[in-house]
C-alpha cells in the first residue's frame, strides 16, 4: 500500500488508507509520506497492529521522515512495538522528538485493567492540569478518556487491552485531542442482539454505534451503560466533536449537527477520538 | 438539581462527615466502576456503624474529577440499595461545592435521575445551610417535602396540602424510601397504626 502524496495520519487518514483488510492483505504499511500525526491515528494503528500480530505474521513498516518518526519515538510508539514490526530504517538512531511549543502531550499508553484505567486517568489529569487548560477542559478530556478506556477494558474483550494518547496542539487555535482504541470485538458486535437494537430494527454498524451512546444501553444490564453518553455530554459542553469507528461504522458526533453515520472500511475493534477547542 | 424552599437546616447535627476520596492516593481523581464500588462499600460500612436515625455527610469537595461510571457505581447504586431497604432509618447528605463542582454534581444527577432516585446535598457540613436535591424528584414530591413539619401524620399533611389521604400516604412513603424524610410508626389515638414524619435534619427556623 503506497500513498501517492504526503498525507496526514489522522483517524480519517487511517480510515481511507489503512483499513484492516488492506493491512492483512499486503503485510506492509507505508508511512513514508506522512507529514502529521494525531492521537487518533496513533492509537488506531496500534490496535490494528495488535490485530495483525495475533496472526503471527511479520508486519513491515516504511517509516516516515525523521521529524515525524522522532515524534513517534517521543510518543513511545517504537518502545511499544519494537520487536513486533520490521522497519525499513534503524529506529534506534532516532532521537526523541521535542515538544512543539508548550503543548503537553502524553506517551502512548496501554491499559488492561480497571485499576490501570484509574491510574492512567490520574496521570493524564495531572499532566493536563499542568498545561494552560481550565479545570473544565481537563475534566472533559478525562471524562472521554476514562469512560472509553473503561468500556474497552470491560466490554471489548481486547487481547491487547486499550491504547490511549492525548495531545494539545495549535491548528486554527488551541485544541486538545483525546483518543482511545482497542482491538476487541467492536461496538456493533456487542450490541447487535441488544433488545433495543432488535426492537428499533437497527442493523448497521453506524446505527449500533449511535445506539451505544444512548443512556442505559449496555450489553451487561439496563443498570449499566451511560459512559458513552457522559463522554458525549462533555464533548457537547466543550463545543467539540467525537468520532467513533468500529466495525464498518464511522460516526461523527458534534453538538452542532448531531450524529452523522457513514460506512467505512472495517476496523477490528473500536477507535474513538474527541477534539475540543481550548480557551 | 432542585433547591428546597424550606428554611435552613442545622448541618452541625450530622453524625459524621466522611471525606471522599479518602486520603491522597487517588489525587482527587475518581474514575471507574471498580473504584466507585469500593467507595460505596466503605460508605455503607460507615453508615451502618451508626445507629438508626443517624445522618452521614459525604464530603466530595476535595474531588477534582469524578466520571459517570464512578458516580453511578458509588452514589447511584448506594441510593438504590437504600431505596430497597438497606441501612434502615439511616440518612445521607452529599457535601459538594455546587459552583466549583458543577461537573461532578451533574454526573451524580444523571445517575440518580436514570434510577428515579434523589438525595440531599449541601455546600457545607457545618452550621446552618440550605438543602438541595440532586437526582429526580417530581414537583409534587418537592412540594410535599417542603411542607413537612415535625410530628406530621398523613392525616395532618393531607389536610394541609388539601389532597386525598391515600395520595398523601403514597407520597410520604416514597419520600421515606428515598431517605428524604423520617418516618416513625406510632399508635394513633384509636389504637390503629399511624406514621409520624419529620425532616431528616432539624429546621433552623420552624414557622408555626
Amino acid at each position: 500500500m503506497r500513498a501517492d502524496s504526503s498525507w496526514e495520519l489522522t483517524m480519517a487518514g487511517l480510515r481511507s488508507r489503512l483499513s484492516s483488510d488492506v493491512m492483512l492483505d499486503t503485510g506492509e504499511v507505508d508511512l513514508s509520506q506522512v507529514q502529521f500525526v494525531r492521537p487518533g491515528w496513533l492509537v488506531g494503528l496500534s490496535s490494528l497492529i495488535e490485530t495483525w500480530c495475533l496472526e503471527d505474521r511479520p508486519l513491515g513498516i516504511k517509516l516516515p521522515l525523521d521529524d515525524v518518526a522522532r515524534y513517534m519515538q517521543r510518543m513511545d510508539f517504537f518502545a511499544n512495538f519494537g520487536e513486533k514490526l520490521l522497519y525499513d530504517k534503524d529506529v534506534t538512531r532516532l532521537e526523541i522528538g521535542t515538544r512543539h511549543g508548550d503543548a503537553p502531550l502524553s506517551e502512548l499508553r496501554t491499559v488492561r485493567t480497571e485499576d490501570e484505567v484509574a491510574a492512567v486517568t490520574r496521570d493524564f489529569h495531572r499532566l493536563l492540569s499542568k498545561g494552560n487548560l481550565t479545570r473544565s477542559e481537563v475534566n472533559r478530556c478525562c471524562t472521554v478518556l476514562s469512560e472509553f478506556l473503561e468500556n474497552a477494558v470491560i466490554h471489548a474483550e481486547s487481547p491487547c487491552g486499550a491504547y490511549t494518547a492525548i495531545q494539545t496542539y495549535q491548528m486554527r487555535g488551541n485544541r486538545v485531542c483525546v483518543a482511545v482504541a482497542d482491538a476487541g470485538i467492536g461496538i456493533p458486535a456487542t450490541l447487535k442482539v441488544h433488545r433495543e437494537a432488535v426492537s428499533r430494527g437497527i442493523s448497521t454498524d453506524g446505527g449500533l454505534i449511535e445506539l451505544a451512546a444512548v443512556d442505559g444501553v449496555s450489553r451487561l444490564s439496563a443498570d449499566r451503560g451511560g459512559g458513552f453518553g457522559s463522554a458525549l455530554r462533555s464533548v457537547g459542553r466543550g463545543n467539540g466533536a467525537l468520532t467513533a469507528w468500529s466495525g464498518q461504522g464511522w460516526v461523527r458526533f458534534s453538538g452542532v449537527v448531531g450524529a452523522r453515520a457513514e460506512e467505512a472500511h472495517r476496523f477490528l475493534g473500536t477507535c474513538v477520538e474527541a477534539e475540543f477547542r481550548l480557551s | 438539581m432542585t433547591t428546597l424552599s424550606s428554611p435552613a437546616v442545622d448541618l452541625s447535627v450530622l453524625d459524621d462527615v466522611v471525606p471522599l476520596p479518602e486520603g491522597d492516593i487517588s489525587g482527587g481523581v475518581l474514575a471507574g466502576r471498580k473504584g466507585g464500588g469500593a467507595e460505596r462499600t466503605r460508605l455503607k460500612q460507615v453508615l451502618m456503624s451508626y445507629g438508626p436515625g443517624s445522618v452521614l455527610g459525604v464530603d466530595v469537595r476535595a474531588a477534582h474529577f469524578m466520571n459517570f461510571s464512578f458516580a453511578d457505581e458509588c452514589f447511584g447504586v448506594l441510593m438504590q440499595e437504600l431505596y430497597g431497604g438497606e441501612a434502615e432509618n439511616r440518612y445521607m447528605v452529599l457535601i459538594v461545592s455546587p459552583d466549583e463542582q458543577e461537573d461532578i454534581l451533574e454526573e451524580i444527577q444523571v445517575s440518580l435521575e436514570r434510577k428515579k432516585l434523589a438525595m440531599f446535598y449541601a455546600g457545607n457540613p457545618k452550621g446552618l445551610g440550605e438543602l438541595s436535591i440532586v437526582g429526580e424528584l417530581p414537583d409534587y414530591l418537592v412540594h410535599t417535602l417542603e411542607s413537612i413539619q415535625p410530628g406530621d401524620t398523613n392525616e395532618t399533611l393531607a389536610e394541609r396540602l388539601n389532597i386525598k389521604l391515600t395520595t398523601c400516604s403514597n407520597r410520604t412513603d416514597r419520600l421515606a424510601r428515598l431517605r428524604l424524610l423520617r418516618k416513625k410508626r406510632r399508635h394513633g389515638n384509636l389504637g390503629y397504626k399511624q406514621f409520624e414524619f419529620s425532616p431528616v435534619l432539624p429546621l433552623a427556623e420552624v414557622s408555626l
